[in-house]
């Protein structure tokens, strides 16, 4: 499983290259020239032309690439063109934000979802199955800036109970982590419902039933952990999504997150920023994907056999 | 009849699943004996509502859609369809045990083969866990599987060997009553007659009646002392092994053998039931055979027929036999 | 049956939780935000854009001049209300030539970090702005400065020049430590200055922490307020919620739905202010037709701004009909200032002589506020008989565009700190920057008389000429100058706001 592991680790190699170069390039194309973003439009030619050199942007793209490349493999992201301070102690200062938020999103959006998908399947075309589907509808389907606001009109301005924003203490985390959850919940919910219904009639669900294993330890046990693994991937691919950072939920609760800094660095093609920020996001998500296939090898031995 | 020492007694069972698209009629009066230590084969063709038997005395239909509608389930003189879900979970599996059809599926593909057999025994008995997976070991030594093969998941397993496990966790809390719901059809011909043989020597070690649940004539031979026929949610003769093979009495009974290849003589032309089982959702009025029965007689399609006895234990319902005497065959003479 | 009944209940349902949520102030929020205020000493600011960096130098964001208005100090300063300039660091100054001017320092000036101020660091801080491509328009003239002793500073222009003290007053030319500036000190991530308010800390992406100076030289001024946490809120709504939770003291950028509300409760003071920000259309002045002067005063006439005022501005801004904004020394709506009047545009769409048909103004819009102004216009020029092409772009493909003259028609604004530097945009020399501008000799000789002129009355006149000349010609076609609104807890005194975006917050007060 190591070996796997490892195996897993030296792909992204070839990955994070070919990234950061579509990246550079699109970067490249992308109308917009951050010196004249940084001297504004009254600047001359002339002062453009000065700063362009002293930021090295005059020099042809391929060099660029290389040398950006060259000190990546020394662990050097450059500086941000407008921030004045290397790329990485911008992300290292925002990242724990993005993880920590998007940590106690996805476990309240398991906490909540999970149980709801199961008892619907259980409780297949009841009220509560009905219900559900209604309730996590409302979920996806509601802008998440609108519910944003309802939360902090709700919870911070008539009750007071939480702050609107900012990320101090575990109260700051409650709101835009409930809003994150509530509008990932129905996906795994009804992802849960689907798998379920489908692992509750099969035979060995039956036999358990049939060993006299109690009808809760049964959903729980036996159907369940065989209904685990298309949820597992909902979880992932929204857990990688949450760790891109929720631009709309970081503008509203003014969470100092990873996704507004991409936001606002390619809104003012500082490419090194930019750079940054997308290696980070090609790591996590290279490394969610294998959390993600190990979780699979953990609930299914027969997957397990394939990894090692 | 009452002083049979029956294992099971089934009277009247009437089972119905009811969807949007209608009501079927699984079991219809549906009557059935097992006695202790003996075997019994329910036969019939698929959709005749052998399963559903079978789940019913460990009420495992699954509801929605089934409804057990009325009628008695007794095993060992215990009646089963006013007992509590938690009564029943303390029955399954500990007193009455079930071995299903097929057993690609029948194991949980997450959890070791020892685990699941361990299960069963930490449920019923008052074991540690540690105790319970020896216990799961000495069981899969006993269906002819090495101890140390426990650790392995259901796909590391042959189809056979997994059957040899489905045994071993019905078997896992020495039950007195196993229903075996086609434990060989899955099966290559060659495991089949390995596994038949193994369940008979388990039955007789552990003491257990069987109510083994097949279409194949050929493994009803091989183990059962009793046969019921049923079709359409009802059973239509039953006798000893003897009685039924020897002196079938219903046309449908007869019909089944006619469809099996004759050994003795191999040229002669296989003779297949016509036609097909009816909609049990529109069953006809009279006999529900009726409109496939070469001996019809108009009184067939308006009343269902009684029982009528060729011996104390051999019964048949069927028109062709008046006043409940059925000493006579009527069948291949007319 | 069951299912939509089920759904039109849960809606109901959702529908009345943002019905209560949404309407009437209910009481028990209010305690929260006044209770602790008596004995407060802490200024807590909603900010709506992180700076980039804390230097001075690096950058041109209002973001970072907040901060810097706090932790530093020029020779000059803009009074926030005239906008006319007063000497800060500079105790007095005397103009020895017409390129010569001698800077007396304030004495007993201390630096955060100790040390005292000299003439050496006025000498170190102007050398290190020119060092910036971006400080050339205010830090140009200057083609020399010396100390001549510990407090007085000489500064040598390469020609007169009449607006170095707004020069001086201009965020690249703040004041910081030789010594500091010597040795590599980080001034991104962490300014030092003389300044009201001493940096404590930088949480990325969240908040700024300042602390009073308490060895700050000016006591007439001295800060009473311990600490000012500026909170980056970039949401508006979000902004105005944190200030009705009491969460902040003070918001930036209002947002204008939130202007009744705020302005209804006593609790706030909101204050409004009409800006030098003036928006306007930039015409590419190379490209036919719009080189013709007749067409452009027929747009110029034709445009309706009090209906763009309403109609896409939620009825916040003033018109503007000159091509200077109101509001500076200097300001002047002048002779030939323009009004919608469709007969005037017609009477200048005949002297064009073209045929209407044939015009097709793209405009470019960098944002929805821009596309329902340029959604106006449209309808506004259709009765002359242009037609307008509403063309969306994001920031950076503005600008290029722009410096390439790859346009025909955009809307920006400007807000710079001065009348001189306002003007100074129309002088040929700025077609460089953005083709397409206007080349007019008559205008430039103007600018160069102005930039020579060192009388202030005389330069307010040739001024006046300027707007004058450049409204005869309207390179641009002037919109509206936008309205400012901040908002604050109604307990708080002293904060003075100006229109160029500027605020004073060290003499800010939580009222007894």
């Amino acid at each position: 499983m190591l070996k796997y592991v490892i195996k897993r680790i030296i792909a992204l190699i070839p990955v994070i290259l070919g990234v950061t170069l579509v990246v550079f390039l699109i970067m490249q194309l992308a109308p917009g020239d951050p010196a004249r973003m940084i001297l504004g439009e009254m600047a001359t030619p002339e002062e453009v032309a000065q700063l362009r050199t002293e930021m090295g942007l005059d020099q042809p793209v391929l060099v660029r690439y290389i040398n950006y490349m060259l000190d990546f493999c020394r662990g050097d992201l450059g500086d941000s063109y407008f921030k004045h301070r290397p790329v990485l102690d911008e992300i290292l200062d925002r990242f724990p934000y993005t993880v920590r938020l998007a940590a106690v999103a996805a476990v309240l959006t398991v906490v909540m979802s999970i149980p709801i998908g199961i008892l619907a399947a259980v409780k297949q075309n009841t009220i509560f199955d009905n219900a559900s589907l209604v309730v996590t509808l409302f979920g996806i389907s509601m802008p998440v800036f609108w519910l944003g606001l309802l939360l902090i009109i709700l919870f911070s301005l008539k009750l007071g109970w939480f702050p609107t924003g900012g990320a101090e203490g575990w109260r700051s985390y409650v709101l835009p982590a409930f809003c994150l959850a509530f509008s990932n919940m129905s996906t795994v919910a009804r992802t849960t419902r689907s798998s379920m219904l489908e692992t509750i009639r099969q035979d060995y669900v039956r036999t358990a039933a049939a060993k006299g294993v109690p009808h809760r330890t049964v959903i729980a046990r036996h159907a369940f952990r065989n209904a685990l693994i298309p949820t597992i991937t909902v979880i992932g691919i929204q857990m990688s999504q949450l760790l891109g950072g929720s631009v709309v939920v970081e503008t509203v609760f003014a969470w100092p997150g990873v996704g507004r800094l991409m936001i606002d660095s390619i809104n003012s093609r500082d490419t090194p920023m930019v750079l940054g920020c997308i290696i980070l996001l090609t790591i996590v998500f290279s490394v969610l994907n294998l959390i993600i296939d190990l979780c699979y090898g953990f609930v299914d031995p027969r997957i397990k056999a394939s990894q090692s | 009849m009452s002083e049979k020492n029956l294992a099971v007694e089934i009277k009247d069972l009437v089972v119905e699943y009811r969807t949007d698209t209608g009501v079927v009629q699984a079991l219809n009066h549906f009557e059935l004996e097992l006695e202790k230590g003996k075997t019994l084969g329910l036969v019939g063709e698929t959709g005749a509502g052998k399963t559903t038997a079978g789940l019913s005395m460990l009420r495992l239909i699954p509801d929605p859609p089934g409804v057990i509608v009325g009628g008695s389930i007794k095993v060992d003189g215990e009646e089963y369809l006013t007992k509590t879900e938690k009564e029943m979970e303390h029955i399954r599996g500990k007193k009455v045990s079930m071995i299903f059809q097929d057993p690609m599926t029948a194991l949980n593909p997450v959890f070791t083969v020892e685990d699941q057999i361990a299960e069963s025994i930490a449920l019923h008995e008052k074991v540690s866990k540690k105790e319970a997976i020896a216990k799961a070991g000495d069981m899969l030594e006993a269906v002819g599987i090495p101890r140390a093969r426990g650790k392995e998941y259901p796909h590391q397993f042959s189809g056979g060997m997994k059957q040899r496990v489905v045994i071993a966790i019905a078997l896992a809390c020495s039950p007195s009553i196993l229903i075996a719901d086609e434990p060989t059809t899955a099966l290559d011909v060659t495991i089949q007659a390995q596994v038949l043989e193994m369940m008979k020597d388990l039955k007789k070690k552990y003491e257990t009646s069987l109510l083994l649940i097949t279409h194949d004539l050929g493994v009803v031979a091989e183990i059962c002392d009793d046969v019921s026929v049923i079709y359409a949610g009802t059973v239509i003769e039953h006798g000893s092994l003897e009685d039924v093979f020897n002196h079938p009495r219903h046309p449908y009974t007869e019909g089944l053998f006619n469809s099996l290849p004759d050994l003795d003589n191999p040229t002669a032309k296989l003779k297949p039931i016509k036609g097909l089982m009816p909609d049990p959702s529109n069953l006809p009025k009279g006999c529900a055979f009726c409109p496939r029965c070469e001996y019809a007689m108009p009184i067939c399609e308006t009343e269902k027929p009684g029982k009528s006895f060729r011996n104390e234990e051999h019964y048949v319902r069927c028109h062709l036999y008046e006043n409940g005497d059925a000493k006579e065959g009527r069948i291949g003479k007319i | 049956m069951r299912k939509p009944r089920l759904l039109s209940l849960l809606l109901a349902l959702v529908m009345l939780v943002s019905l209560a949520t949404g309407c009437s102030s209910s009481p028990s929020s209010t305690s929260s935000g006044n209770e602790d205020s008596a004995t407060k000493d802490t200024l807590t600011i909603a900010l709506h854009a992180e700076p980039p960096s804390m230097s001075p130098v690096d950058n041109d964001s209002l973001a970072t001049i907040y901060i810097n208005l706090l932790t530093n100090n020029l020779l000059f300063k803009a009074d926030p209300e005239t906008l006319e300039v007063k000497p800060d660091l500079c105790e007095s100054y005397e103009q020895v030539s017409d390129t010569e001017y001698i800077f007396k320092l304030r004495e007993g000036v201390k630096f955060h970090h100790g040390k005292e101020l000299d003439a050496e660091d006025v000498v170190a801080s102007i050398e290190n702005a020119k060092t910036y491509p971006a400080s050339s328009p205010y830090t140009g003239s200057m083609e020399k400065v010396e100390a001549i002793d510990k407090y007085q500073v000489k500064i040598t222009l390469v020609e007169p020049y009449s607006n170095l003290l707004y020069d001086l007053a201009y965020h690249f030319n703040y004041i910081l430590p030789k010594d500091l500036l010597e040795s590599g000190h980080d001034f991104a991530a962490e300014p030092v200055g003389t300044g009201p308010y001493k940096f404590v800390k930088w949480d990325r992406g969240s908040q700024i922490v300042l602390e009073k100076f308490d060895e700050y030289w000016d006591e007439t001024e001295m800060p009473t307020i311990k600490t000012i946490v500026w909170k980056l809120i970039p949401e508006g709504t979000s902004r105005t919620l944190a200030l009705e939770t009491g969460e902040v003291d003070v918001i930036y950028q209002v947002e204008t739905a939130d202007v009744e509300r705020l302005k209804a409760d006593s609790k706030f003071h909101v204050e409004e202010k009409t800006s030098v920000e003036h928006f306007y259309i930039t015409l590419n002045t190379n490209v036919a037709p719009f080189d013709d002067v007749n067409l452009r005063q027929a747009i110029n006439f034709a445009i309706d701004r009090e209906a763009i005022i309403v109609g896409a501005l939620n009825g916040y801004g003033t018109p503007a009909y000159s091509s200077v904004p109101m509001g500076y020394e200097g300001s002047w709506e002048g002779d030939y200032v323009a009004s919608y009047n469709l007969d005037k545009a017609k009477e200048y769409m005949a002297a064009w002589g073209g045929d209407p048909a044939s015009v097709n103004l793209p405009i470019l819009c960098r944002n929805d506020e821009q596309v329902r102004v340029a959604t106006i216009i449209q309808d506004n020029l259709s009765k002359i008989g242009i037609n307008v092409i509403i063309e969306q772009v994001d920031t950076p493909s503005w600008h290029s565009r722009m410096a390439s003259g790859d346009y025909i028609g955009g809307i920006s604004s400007w807000s710079p700190s001065n009348c001189f530097t306002y003007l100074v945009r129309y002088d040929s020399s700025k077609a460089e920057a953005t083709p397409g501008s206007l080349v007019d000799e008559e205008t430039d000789a103007l600018i160069d008389k102005m930039k020579a002129t060192m009388d202030p009355d005389e330069r307010l006149e040739v001024m006046h000429q300027i707007v004058d000349r450049v409204n005869q010609l309207v390179p641009h076609i002037p919109l509206w100058q936008s309205q400012y609104f901040r908002a604050w807890d109604a307990n708080l005194e002293g904060i003075v706001i100006s229109g160029t975006g500027y605020v004073r917050f060290h003499t800010a007060k939580w009222a007894a």
